[in-house]
Formats: structure tokens, C-alpha cells, sequence
């Protein structure tokens, strides 16, 4: 924060790069020696009714590393960005963003928590660019804000103690910590970018600068929301079939909501936004089982998420540094002028669609094992169906995530230049091209050595041992395979005897001499043009249906009939005060006529 | 000489000077007055958490005794008041040539001024509501309903003005036949009548909302923005407030069912008033029924009752007259500048006043009580204290209202400042009004990251 404050005062642009960057590496150092010395705890005064309560433990401790590390490496990348290079201020908000943030990780009671969980709220509008879509944001996570305040001070009410709990939450028997578990997710939901909450995401995508999306929905914000997540479904509540259910449902619609919405992109950031927010899915998902591995899985894929979608929006922001656009029409051929980009791509792109070796393959297995194991401990009809549901909208989310980071790949890197002018690029600069390097290194690592975390960070936190291998039965297997292969089949027979689309043809990975390549963009074309797709497109893309519509519709409605009621109750004195006018109007009229005639 | 003395006599001197004075010297006068308030309020201060009162009394007769007695409550409410009025009179100081040509404006305002801090150091509750009735006839006055108004209009707001009078008058006829005095120190504890209580709380909330709808026409004020505005508006809004607090917490002993219904008149308020600035087209309009909104959650916390609602409610008054007064100056700034006042035909600004732009956006997140800002700390205090006495559902009310703040306020930003740019105007320059709202707007950032700075300021009044 000093830092933030002082780097408002510099105002050489070299010097003030190279401080932040001295203050959030200073800053990642002391979270790792926090983390290293755990448990952790202080009490700070700060007025009379209230002190605040830091403490870390594993799981918090962990957060905290991660915040900082990104911080640094977003920062290191920011410093070759030449939008961000000539803010004066990006580099303060950047700073107050990751102090902030700490603080939310380090909070133990419900009132820093909410505080720094707020705070981070302004920074987010600042960071986006304050424009519009920012707006919209700000409106969405802000509407998150005041649901976790509410939650919190609910929560406190039910719980008797501003600390927050650790195990040994509150049971889901009274309407009144429903309201309080409700509120506290829609916070977590705001924040994570999960839907219905999740509409600001590809918005702000297509306005704000890359490092900043990249370090807000992509890691910072993903993280802190599942951080709470984690928070409000194992230490402050105890959940019960309803509200796994209610989890795992949400969590598998986005993942195909988002996923099938990323598949028509034509503007890589909102793809990327679209799976941040598909991505977020999973997270819930792991959460919504109720199982000690699906959490660690939900948080392990946190962690992953946060490494591979933050290296992709930077990747993207390297392309979109040397071509400037986004958009996949005009992009291509990038692989031979830019090779360390294109590799980290293609590792990111990997374990994004958890492909083996990465970390993305690890966390997803996780999931459905913890997707399995909550089927089978599962008690009732209803929620056997949704894990049913969850495990298909799993995999299947992760056919979508494939399938859109083929036409990723092949429309940035491979394929023909689209673009008009010059065909040479020059490669990224190298301070852009090192966060890709550590993040494509860490998706690695985490994919050959998973238990390095999971033993090293969940169990203990946990307290409970994790397991890879979980009753994966052969039966099982079998079963869900044959139901894939069954509606994979039905859907052929159904798209076959419609009429297919055709266009004309091209040679893969050859130039034809009859005109440009096939457009990577063009690959899902049917998809979006299927009958009951095109319906789903058109439902899903209808404005009506946007969060920050809806409550604008509602506030809409709610002025109108405040209006109406004062209107009517103010009617009589209206009523009264025009028939008294029209009176002495009159009498005045009278009397000046009387007076003309005398 | 007394301070007390000299705080209640300095605006009425003011008043007078500025009949005589020239022209020219007119705005400093109102600007000496409020900074002389000001630093009184600061002497005033001094030993007020361990209860000094200090005191001024005349008696004429049983029923009339001219007393004045400043507490902790009633300094901190003057020096909040003068304060912020100090800081926009130094804002209006680079325009003040429009103002000039309005005859009698600036003897009106210290004389408003005046009866303000006469009515909050009033010990009698004859006194109080007199010098409440003098300052809502200023109100009338600038606001043209005396002057070239249409005669409907006129007449409306004399039956409101009169009814809440006859209404006042009323309650200090019974309460006096009940307990054979005004003074509020000897009615202290005494209980009252829950229709009485009703009729004065209705009383108190039309001055208010007579004020804040006077103030949204604004007929006779386009001119004078800045000072009028504000002082008609967040003062009218504070002084209620103040008056709510006074009599019916500090002084009667009202019953519980009372409180339960005001605490639901502030969340009905509050809704009233974030409806119509929902629906408000008009920069100036959108801003004062912010104003009226912040009263009512106002209510709400002093409805609670506990200590640390009290105490937020104090700090939120404080927080909200500082952002409020950051916000009249912004859109003060925006219609000098484009000649406009319709958010419509507004947009783009952020490139020609960044300055103002982001004094704008960091008053109204304050107002909103988006940390890390000032207006924060009241409204998760205010949160926390009216759950834990089970106001469940009206808290969700008063959330739910915030939140409808938030989307206004980035809606009119997003026109006004956003967007393509609807005005030609030049490239702002930092100047001397660009200063004074920096620094609220500074204040509001650094009050807010160190709530422990603020709660000790109060505590300079209140035993805390």
C-alpha cells in the first residue's frame, strides 16, 4: 500500500516500473516465509468497537503465495505493455489490488474480510479502464459485495462471532443461514464470474488491457471467489443434499453455457473470458460433491486455472501487442515468428482442454473421480440424477474446451496471416515472453508432480488424505462410455438427415492458390447453425436475460411505482392547491373587471 | 468571551454585513462566517466526551427562556456543517460573479447559516423548531417561492410549510400543558405521547422533503448552485436528523413501536428517494434525491437505537455530508462547464475533467459504502448493529437500497462522463475548485482507509 501511494509521486516511468516490481517480489517473499512458518495469527486495532484479525492457515497461506506471485508476474509482463507503460496510475492501482487482496486471504473475521473483499472492488473499475463495461462490473460484483456483507452480518447474528469458523460450520437447518449461505454464494459467484452472476466477464473482456484481465477475471478475482467458496462450503457451513445439489447444478450449466458460447467467439478475449468462466464451473462442481476430493479438486483446478488462463490472456496479449487485434479473422500464422509464445499456448491450450501431461488433466481426473465418488454416497433419486447430469456436463465441457482451443491455435498460430499489410512480426519482448515461460513451467510441473500440492497443501489443511484412484469401477466406465458413444450416435443420426452445410474446399496446412485458407473461425459453423442450437444461441445471447438487465429492469419498475404511490398520495394537496389558485385567479379576474367597469 | 456566544451571534453579524458591504465582498463574507464556525465548533470541542456543556441563558418568562447549551452532538453536527459549507463557499469562490448579481443571496444564507447553528445549540424546544422554521424560510425564500413562481406552486408549498407548522405547534402545546416546560434537559426521560412523537416526526420530514424537492426544481437556483444547494439540501437533511436524534433519543423516552416505524419511514425514504433519482434526468435533480435518500437511512440507523448505530449514524452523517458536498461541486463543475444539466445530452467528460471525474466516482462510491472509503464503515456498522437487534428484513432493505444507489450513480456517471463526447469544451486544467474537490475527495479515501482516524475524531464528542 505505501508503495502504491509512493509510486504515485514518481514520475519516471522506468523507476516506477522497477519499484513495483522490487515491492511485489519483497511482497512474494514475505508471503512464502508466512507461509512457511503456519499457523499464523495477529490482532490489530483499528478503532474502538473493532480489531482486526489476521491469521493464515494452509489454505489462506497458499492463496497468499499465489496472489503475490501473479501479482509479480503480471507486473513483470505489464512493464513491455505499451498501453499500461504510459498510466501513470497502473502500477499503484496494480499494487493496492495485491495488498487488498493479501488482506482478504489473511482475514479471520468476517469485518476485514468483508472490508478488503470491498476494497477490491474499486480497484477492479479502476483496472478495467472505468469505461462501460467496467460500469457493468462494477454494478455485478458490487451487487456481489453487498450480498456477502449481508451474508456475513447474518452470519455473525446466527453464529454469535465475528471469526470466521474453521470446520465446524453452521448446519443448513433455518431459513435464516440458508439466506446467509445464499447471499454468501452469490459474493463468491460475482466475484468468480460463475453464472447467472457471470455476464460482466466477456464484457469487460473486450475493453480492458490485457495484463488487467489478466491479473482480475482470470486469476485475482477467480481466485478470491473461489477462495471463498471454499471458505463457505467446508468451514462455514455444513451443506446438505440441497445445496450440493444446488452447487452442482450451477456448476455444470456454466461449464456448458460458457463453453458452448466460447466455441463461437471470434474475438479471442471473449473467448478467453468465456472460459474463464466455464473453467469456474468446474471449480464449483468440485465443491458442489460434498466430497474431501472434490474439494481439493475444485481448489487444485482453482490453482490451475488461475496458472494456464492467465498465461492464455497474456499469450493473447503478446499476439495482440505485435498485431494489434484480437480478432481470430485476422490473425494467423503466428508459430514461426513467435515460438516460445506458440509453445506456451499450446501448453496452456492443453491443459486447459486436460489433455495428460498437464495440470489441467490432473484436476479435471480429480473431479470426476470426486463427480463419481459423491454418485455413489449419494442417498437420494434426485441428486444420483444431477451428479449423473454434472459428470456429462464435465466431460463434455471439456470436448467444448478442445475443441475451441483447436480453432484457438490454429486460427492465432497456424493457418495463413489474414491480416492486411506487412507479414513480418517481430517476437515478443522478453519481459513479456518470462511470465509465460514460469507459467507453462508450473503447468508442467503440476501435471508430473501433482502430489506436490495436493499432499504439500490440501491434506493438511484438509486434514484428510487424498486419493487419486476412487471407485472408478470398470462397470461404471463402461456404462458412462456407452452413454457418451449412445447420444453421440443418436445426435449423428439426427444431424445427418438434415441438410449439411457446405462450403468450399480447402487444403489443410497448405495455402490453396485459389484464395485464403479456411478460416479457423468457421470450424463450429453448423454448430451454430443447428436448429436447436441456433435457438440456444439466441436464448443464451438474448440481453433480456443479463444479470445487470434484469436488476436495471427491476429498479426500473420498483421507481415507477414508488413514483406512482407518491404521485397518488401527494394528488390531494396537488388537487387542492390548483382549485385554491383557480379561486383567487378568479376573484383577482372578478375584481380588475369590476374595477375596469367602475 | 463565550464561544457559544460568539457561534450563535457571528452569522447574523454576517447577515447584516452583507446588506451593507459592496458586492464584491460578499462572497467572503460567507466564507469568513463558515470559517470563523468552524473554528469556533474546534474551541467548542474542547472537554465535550467527558460531558462539558457549555451554556447561555436569558430568561423572559415560564414558558420562553432564550437558552443555548452546546454538547458533544450538537458541535460535532456545527463543525460538520461548517465545515463542508466552508469547502464549497471556497469552491464557489472562482464563479462567484453569477452570485453576485443576486440580490440579498449571500445576507440569506448566513442568515440560514445562523438559524442552522442556532437551532442545533437550542435548549428549548420552542427554540429548536423556531430557528428550524427560520432556516426553512430561507429555503422558501431562494428557492423563488415568494418570488415569480406560479401561483399553484406557491400555494402547495405553503400548505406544506404551514401544515407541518400547525403540526409543530400542536406538539409543543402538548407537551408543554403535559409537562409545564421546553427545556430539553428537564423533559429528559420523560415519555411521550406516541401520536405527538408521530406528528413531530412528520413535521420534521416534510421541512426535509419540502427542502429537497424545492431544491430539485431549483428554479431560482441555477445560479447559485454550490452554496444554496448544499445548504438547503444536506444541511436541511442533517439539521432533521439532528432534531430526530435530539428529541426523540436524547430526550423523550419514546416507545419502542415508534422507533420500529421510523426505522421503516427511512427505508421507505430511502427507496423514495433512490426511485426518483432512478428516474431523473435532470445532473442536479439525481443529486439531491441522493441527498433525501442518505436522510433516510439516517433514520434507519438512529431507529436502531444501540450505541454503535448512534455512533454510525454520526460518522455516516459526517461521511455523507463530506461525499455529498463532493458531488454538488462535480456536477457544479460539469453544468459551468457544458452549459448542460441533462445527463442525456451529456457524455465523455473524463477526457476534458479528469479531475472532477474521479472526485465524482470516489464520493459516490463513499455515498454508495464501497470500501475502502469513508462511507464504508458506518453502513457495515449500521449492517451489523440493526442484524444483531433483528431488523433482518429491513437491513436487507436498506442493502437493497444501497445497491440501487450504486447502479444510479454509475449509471449517471457513464452518461456524463462516458461515452462519446456530447459538449466541446477545452482541456481541463487543475485550478483552485479542482483543489477543493481532491481534497474531499482525498479526505474521503484516507478517513476511510483509517477508520480509527474518524471514530477518534468522534470521540473528541461523545463518550465512546
Amino acid at each position: 500500500m505505501l508503495t502504491a501511494a509512493a509510486l504515485l509521486l514518481i514520475k519516471r516511468a522506468g523507476i516506477r516500473h522497477k519499484t513495483a516490481l522490487a515491492a511485489l517480489l519483497a511482497a512474494f517473499v514475505c508471503s512464502v516465509f508466512i507461509c512457511a512458518r503456519l499457523p499464523a495469527a495477529a490482532a490489530i486495532k483499528v478503532f474502538v468497537d473493532y480489531s482486526a484479525i489476521l491469521g493464515a492457515n494452509r489454505l489462506s497461506g497458499f492463496i497468499l503465495v499465489l496472489i503475490n506471485l501473479f501479482g509479480f508476474l503480471i507486473a513483470l509482463y505489464s512493464t513491455a505493455s505499451a498501453r499500461v507503460k504510459s498510466s501513470r496510475v497502473y502500477f499503484s492501482y496494480l499494487l493496492a489490488l495485491v495488498a487488498f487482496s493479501n488482506l482478504v486471504a489473511l482475514s479471520a473475521d468476517f469485518i476485514t474480510m468483508v472490508f478488503s473483499w470491498g476494497a477490491t472492488l474499486a480497484l477492479l473499475y479502476a483496472l478495467l479502464g472505468a469505461g462501460r463495461s467496467a460500469g457493468k462490473a462494477l454494478s455485478i460484483v458490487g451487487f456481489g459485495n453487498f450480498s456477502f456483507l449481508l451474508g456475513a452480518a447474518l452470519y455473525i447474528y446466527s453464529s454469535g462471532s465475528a471469526i470466521m469458523p474453521e470446520g465446524l460450520g453452521l448446519a443448513l437447518d433455518k431459513p435464516l443461514n440458508w439466506a446467509s449461505f445464499i447471499l454468501m454464494l452469490a459474493g463468491a459467484f460475482a466475484k468468480a464470474g460463475c453464472m447467472p452472476l457471470h455476464t460482466w466477464v466477456p464484457d469487460v473482456a473486450q475493453e480492458a488491457p490485457i495484463p488487467s484481465m489478466a491479473i482480475l477475471p482470470a486469476s485475482l478475482d477467480k481466485l478470491l471467489g473461489i477462495y471463498l467458496l471454499a471458505r463457505v462450503c467446508t468451514d462455514f457451513f455444513v451443506l446438505n443434499d440441497f445445496a450440493l445439489g444446488l452447487l452442482l447444478a450451477s456448476g455444470s450449466i456454466t461449464i456448458v453455457v460458457a463453453g458452448m458460447m466460447a466455441l463461437v467467439q471470434h474475438d479471442l478475449r471473449r473467448l478467453l473470458a468465456f472460459y474463464s468462466i466455464s473453467q469456474a464451473g468446474y471449480m464449483v462442481l468440485g465443491f458442489g460433491t460434498g466430497t474431501a476430493i472434490g474439494v481439493a479438486a475444485g481448489l487444485f483446478h482453482m490453482l490451475n486455472n488461475t496458472l494456464y488462463k492467465s498465461g492464455l490472456f497474456l499469450s493473447g496479449g503478446a499476439v495482440a501487442e505485435r498485431k494489434n487485434t484480437f480478432d481470430l479473422d485476422k490473425l494467423g500464422g503466428l508459430a514461426k515468428f513467435m515460438p516460445l509464445v506458440f509453445c506456451c499456448a499450446l501448453i496452456f491450450s492443453l491443459s486447459i482442454s486436460g489433455i495428460p501431461p498437464f495440470n489441467g488433466f490432473v484436476s479435471k481426473w480429480l473431479l470426476y473421480s470426486s463427480v463419481l465418488a459423491g454418485f455413489s454416497s449419494a442417498q437420494g433419486l434426485l441428486l444420483r440424477l444431477i451428479f449423473i447430469f454434472a459428470l456429462t456436463a464435465a466431460m463434455f465441457g471439456s470436448i467444448l474446451t478442445l475443441a475451441s482451443f483447436t480453432k484457438v491455435i490454429y486460427c492465432v498460430f497456424l493457418g495463413q496471416d489474414n491480416s492486411k499489410g506487412t507479414h513480418t512480426v517481430e517476437d515478443a519482448p522478453w519481459s513479456m515472453k518470462l511470465p509465460l515461460v514460469v507459467l507453462s513451467g508450473f503447468c508442467v510441473l503440476l501435471g508430473l508432480v501433482p502430489n506436490l500440492f495436493l499432499k504439500g497443501v490440501f491434506e493438511p489443511w484438509m486434514g484428510r488424505q487424498i486419493s487419486f484412484i476412487t471407485g472408478w469401477g470398470s462397470v461404471a466406465a463402461l456404462m458412462v462410455l456407452s452413454l457418451a458413444l449412445f447420444i453421440g450416435f443418436i445426435v449423428l443420426r439426427i444431424q445427418s438427415k438434415k441438410n449439411l452445410r457446405r462450403d468450399s474446399s480447402f487444403m489443410g496446412g497448405e495455402p490453396p492458390d485459389y484464395g485464403p485458407g479456411f478460416p479457423g473461425t468457421e470450424f463450429y459453423k453448423s454448430v451454430e447453425q443447428g436448429f436447436w442450437l441456433k435457438k440456444f444461441y439466441r436464448l443464451v445471447s438474448f440481453e433480456g436475460l443479463d444479470f445487470y438487465n434484469l436488476v436495471n429492469i427491476f429498479f426500473k419498475i420498483c421507481a415507477y411505482i414508488v413514483k406512482g404511490i407518491v404521485v397518488a398520495l401527494v394528488f390531494p394537496l396537488d388537487l387542492a392547491a390548483g382549485a385554491l389558485a383557480l379561486l383567487l385567479k378568479k376573484n383577482v379576474r372578478h375584481k380588475n373587471t369590476v374595477s375596469k367597469t367602475a | 468571551m463565550n464561544p457559544l456566544f460568539l457561534i450563535l451571534i457571528i452569522p447574523f453579524i454576517g447577515a447584516l454585513a452583507a446588506l451593507v458591504l459592496p458586492k464584491k465582498m460578499r462572497p467572503y463574507i460567507l466564507t469568513g462566517v463558515l470559517a470563523l464556525e468552524s473554528g469556533l465548533a474546534v474551541s467548542l470541542s474542547r472537554g465535550m466526551s467527558t460531558g462539558r456543556q457549555v451554556s447561555i441563558q436569558m430568561d423572559f418568562s415560564r414558558w420562553l427562556d432564550i437558552s443555548f447549551s452546546a454538547d458533544g452532538l450538537s458541535t460535532f453536527v456545527a463543525l460538520v456543517f461548517s465545515f463542508c459549507g466552508l469547502l464549497i463557499c471556497l469552491f464557489s469562490l472562482t464563479q462567484a460573479q453569477e452570485l453576485l448579481e443576486k440580490k440579498h443571496f449571500y445576507a440569506w444564507m448566513s442568515l440560514f447559516c445562523g438559524a442552522v447553528v442556532a437551532a442545533l445549540f437550542s435548549a428549548n424546544l420552542i427554540l429548536l423548531f423556531f430557528f428550524l422554521e427560520i432556516a426553512a424560510l430561507c429555503v422558501l425564500i431562494e428557492a423563488g417561492v415568494y418570488g415569480q413562481e406560479e401561483l399553484k406552486f406557491k400555494i402547495k408549498n405553503l400548505f406544506v410549510s404551514y401544515f407541518s407548522l400547525i403540526l409543530i405547534v400542536i406538539s409543543l402545546v402538548y407537551i408543554y400543558s403535559n409537562n409545564s416546560t421546553l427545556q430539553l434537559g428537564l423533559l429528559a426521560a420523560r415519555p411521550l405521547n406516541i401520536f405527538i412523537a408521530f406528528l413531530l416526526c412528520l413535521a420534521l420530514l416534510l421541512k426535509t422533503a419540502q427542502a429537497a424537492y424545492l431544491s430539485a426544481r431549483g428554479l431560482a437556483w441555477q445560479a447559485a448552485l454550490p452554496q444554496a444547494v448544499f445548504l438547503g439540501t444536506g444541511v436541511m437533511t442533517c439539521l432533521s436528523a439532528y432534531i430526530f436524534a435530539r428529541v426523540f433519543l436524547m430526550t423523550f423516552s419514546d416507545p419502542a413501536l415508534f422507533f420500529e416505524i421510523t426505522a421503516c419511514a427511512g427505508v421507505v425514504l430511502l427507496f423514495s428517494g433512490a426511485a426518483f433519482a432512478w428516474l431523473a434526468r435532470d445532473i442536479k435533480k439525481i443529486i439531491f434525491f441522493c441527498a433525501f435518500s442518505q436522510f433516510g437511512y439516517i433514520l434507519l440507523s438512529l431507529s436502531s437505537r444501540s450505541d454503535v448505530s448512534f455512533r454510525s449514524a454520526l460518522v455516516y452523517l459526517a461521511a455523507q455530508a463530506l461525499a455529498l458536498s463532493g458531488l454538488f461541486l462535480c456536477v457544479d463543475r460539469v453544468i459551468q462547464r457544458t452549459g448542460k444539466k441533462n445527463a442525456d445530452e451529456l457524455g465523455g467528460l473524463i477526457k476534458y475533467m479528469p479531475y472532477t471525474a474521479a472526485g465524482f466516482l470516489i464520493c459516490a462510491f463513499s455515498i454508495v459504502g464501497i470500501p475502502p472509503f469513508l462511507g464504508f464503515w458506518p453502513k457495515l456498522m449500521n449492517v451489523m448493529a440493526s442484524v444483531q437487534e433483528g431488523h433482518i428484513a429491513l437491513e436487507a432493505m436498506a442493502v437493497a437500497g444501497a445497491l440501487f444507489t450504486l447502479f444510479y450513480l454509475v449509471r449517471l456517471f457513464n452518461k456524463v462522463f462516458l461515452g462519446e463526447a456530447a459538449a466541446c469544451i477545452w482541456q481541463d486544467r487543475p485550478n483552485f475548485a479542482d483543489i477543493i474537490v481532491l481534497f474531499i475527495a482525498g479526505l474521503i479515501l484516507v478517513l476511510g482507509l483509517l477508520p480509527g482516524m474518524s471514530f477518534g475524531f468522534l470521540r473528541i464528542f461523545i463518550k465512546i
